[in-house]
């Protein structure tokens, strides 16, 4: 079963280079696989290019799919760093 | 194993040697050297290298790229010289991996080599004496003659006092008792108990062979070697209060008796078996053992294998006053001059020609060919197989005709007056065999010139074999910054991937590499691409700039789009984002550097849209 959460993106400039960065690195320290889906694309959360390449702007929903050993942890955390980078929420 | 520590002392070389060396430590992948000298650094030589797949200088650090097997060429580097590794976390007992013939020879070597200056010098001045007498009228019998003859053959004849305090310091012992017990067998009470080598004397009821001691080798490096020992176990039995004097005394009660009685006499017939043995080789077949140094030397010196026997040929000078293995010797050196000029005779590329001609000085005028050796022979292969015929030849002749020398000298133009022996005339016909022999065969041979293809070939093994290599051209022209030079944490901390960063001189974007856009930012600030190769590129255009919104930035192509290297991309106002408040500065990442073993930056520090900016390597 694997772990999901729907995110609304509040910062003003989309998830661009920086916050991109935060999530990939967050990302990376889980096993799960782990995708993020937008604008009906799907990609590996994982990969920075990936998540730029949606190009995920201010108002946009956002949906993180965790699925592996530790999906529900993985997916708390990015929300985690979401709500602290005042990324969305 | 072996090959390790032969990239161990190329890359040191290439890095100008170990006395230029200040630091090393590695990372992953890479050498990080920390030099004296930069403009010793040679890239090109060191990227020739087997086993090495880059060189870079970065700020101020000088960085040889190795791939995964960078611990244990930097554990060899370590193992070999005495350089500091400045990631000593890792200090395992190194020495009980290296084999025992290796550590012996370079203990010689470190016992020797500081002595090696003084006893040229003083070669060269018994040459000059030599000369002075023969051809000048100068009296053998004179005050003059006395006085600068002791001069030349003071390092000589107490050659065991000064290998005492270089085996004292290898040994990490006290160098003053080291000194005073091979003193005493050169005091004159001790010598004056002898009137013939041989006889014997009681000391204490048991009998000591009687020897004269100046000019040994051997019984001075096993003397001080045992008293290592000696004095360790001396400070953990004796009690501080007394160590000071008491540790000394035992020493010396202990260790000249010892050596007069054992090991000094084991160590003379040692000394003059090898001597005796070097004598009867050139006697039965001088031609054969002249033909193997004059084609093997080089070979045990890129090894530094030559220590074994470097300490014979001492010994035939100090015991003989000649020695025949240093004239084949020069046979080898001279060979590879002839490859220096036969490279320069035949090279076609400026470049080549002068690195040739470059590297032939200082073999010929102070008789050190690793220049030639490394940078030449060993790099294109066919000139080291004309040095070997031409040293094999060369060095066949000068050991036929029993050619000697009266110092322990480099081989060079500059030491000729050392070989003015009776058989000078011979040596100057065998070095001459050798230099020109080997000059005709390289040039004859040839070899495979020039640089670039030889590290295409390179690159293209690597992708054969094990992995690959993509380059990324700049997208921008500007000036080069080094990733955490940039004011932007998420980029010099490398957390978005390696890269490098270029300060735009022109607000143009072309793309790096052939492939897909795969992202274009609604701010237009910031794109991403996907080469055929599979490399993630991002070129992030300024610093914070996606405040701007897209202000100040046009592009050229949209997301998803194939584009081909060297492509206008987008167009950026440098001004106008200057004057908004924002750094230009761009980092250039590839956002997948962990898929490969390593990106390897330029060391240009300003590039054009043609140069190659970054290389991704895998293994």
């Amino acid at each position: 079963m694997a772990a999901e959460k729907v995110v609304t993106i509040t910062d003003s400039t989309g998830v661009h280079a920086r916050p991109a960065t935060v999530l990939v690195n967050k990302a990376g320290s889980f096993s799960s696989d782990i995708n993020l889906e937008y604008n009906g694309k799907s990609v590996n959360l994982k990969s920075i290019m990936g998540v730029m390449s949606l190009g995920i702007p201010k108002d946009a929903e956002i949906k993180f799919i965790a699925e592996g050993s530790d999906e529900q942890e993985a997916i708390d955390a990015i929300y985690d760093v979401i709500k602290k980078e005042g990324l969305g929420e | 194993m072996a090959d390790q520590k032969q990239l161990a002392k190329q890359i040191i070389d290439g890095v100008g040697g170990k006395g230029n060396v200040s630091s090393l430590y590695h990372c992953m992948t890479r050498l990080r050297f920390k030099l004296k000298n930069g403009s010793k650094f040679d890239k090109n030589k060191i990227e020739q290298l087997g086993g090495v797949i880059s060189a870079l200088e970065s700020n101020g650090q000088y960085q040889i790229v190795i791939g995964n097997n960078v611990k244990s060429v930097h554990d060899a580097i370590i193992d070999l010289y005495d350089i500091q590794s400045a990631s000593s976390s890792n200090e395992v007992n190194d020495d009980k991996t290296k084999n025992p013939v290796a550590k012996l020879f370079n203990i010689m070597s470190g016992i020797i080599t500081p002595i090696v200056p003084t006893l040229a010098g003083s070669g060269m001045l018994k040459a000059l004496l030599v000369i002075l007498t023969t051809y000048f009228g100068m009296s053998e019998e004179g005050s003059t003659y006395l006085i600068l003859s002791a001069a030349a053959n003071a390092v000589f004849y107490f050659f065991p006092l000064a290998l005492a305090v270089s085996a004292a310091k290898v040994y990490g012992v006290n160098t003053f008792v080291s000194i005073a017990i091979m003193g005493a067998l050169m005091e004159p009470k001790f010598t004056g108990l002898m009137t013939e080598v041989g006889d014997i004397v009681d000391f204490a009821g048991l009998p000591i062979v009687l020897m004269g001691y100046s000019g040994q080798i051997i019984p001075a490096i096993l003397a001080i070697w045992l008293y290592s020992y000696l004095e360790r176990i001396l400070n953990k039995l004796i009690p501080q209060v007394i160590q000071m004097f008491a540790v000394p005394m035992l020493a010396l009660l202990i260790m000249v008796p010892l050596t007069a009685g054992l090991i000094g006499p084991f160590g003379v017939y040692a000394g003059n078996g090898i001597a005796f043995g070097i004598e009867f080789m050139s006697n039965t077949s001088g031609m054969l053992t002249g033909a193997v140094i004059g084609a093997g030397w080089t070979f045990l010196v890129m090894f530094g294998v030559h220590w074994g026997v470097v300490p014979a040929m001492l010994q035939n000078l100090s015991t003989t006053g000649y020695d025949t293995i240093r004239p084949p010797v020069a046979n080898a050196t001279f060979a590879q001059a002839g490859v220096a000029f036969g490279v320069f005779l035949k090279a076609k590329d400026k470049n080549l020609k002068s690195l040739a001609i470059s590297s032939m000085m200082p073999a010929i005028l102070a008789g050190i060919t690793e220049p030639i050796v490394y940078g030449l022979s060993v790099r294109y292969k066919r000139p080291m197989i004309a040095a070997v015929i031409g040293g094999t030849v060369g060095g066949g002749f000068a050991g036929a005709m029993n050619t000697t020398v009266m110092a322990y000298v480099f081989p060079a133009l500059t030491t000729l007056p050392a070989f003015m022996t009776d058989t000078f005339a011979y040596y100057i016909i065998s070095i001459t065999i050798a230099f020109v022999l080997t000059t005709i065969l390289t040039y004859v041979l040839g070899f495979d010139e020039g640089l670039p293809e030889k590290s295409e070939e390179k690159a293209k093994s690597f992708s054969n074999l094990e992995g690959g290599r993509s380059t990324v051209v700049s997208p921008i022209i500007g000036e080069v910054v080094p990733l955490n030079k940039v004011n932007d944490s998420a980029f010099s901390t490398g957390a978005m991937g390696k890269g490098i960063a270029i300060t735009p001189t022109e607000g143009k974007v072309y793309s790096p590499v052939s492939g897909k856009v795969t992202t274009l930012f609604h701010t237009k600030h910031a794109i991403g691409l996907t080469s055929n190769e599979q490399v993630e590129v991002l070129i992030h255009i300024g610093l914070n700039t996606v405040k701007l919104d897209g202000k100040h930035f046009t592009t050229h192509v949209k997301q998803d789009d194939y584009v081909e290297q060297g492509q206008l991309l987008l167009e950026f106002d440098i001004k106008a984002i200057e004057t908004e408040g924002y750094e230009v500065t761009t980092p250039i990442i590839i956002t997948n550097s962990s898929d490969y073993t390593d990106v390897i930056e330029t060391d240009k520090r300003f590039v054009t849209k043609e140069d190659v900016l970054l290389t991704t390597v895998s293994l």
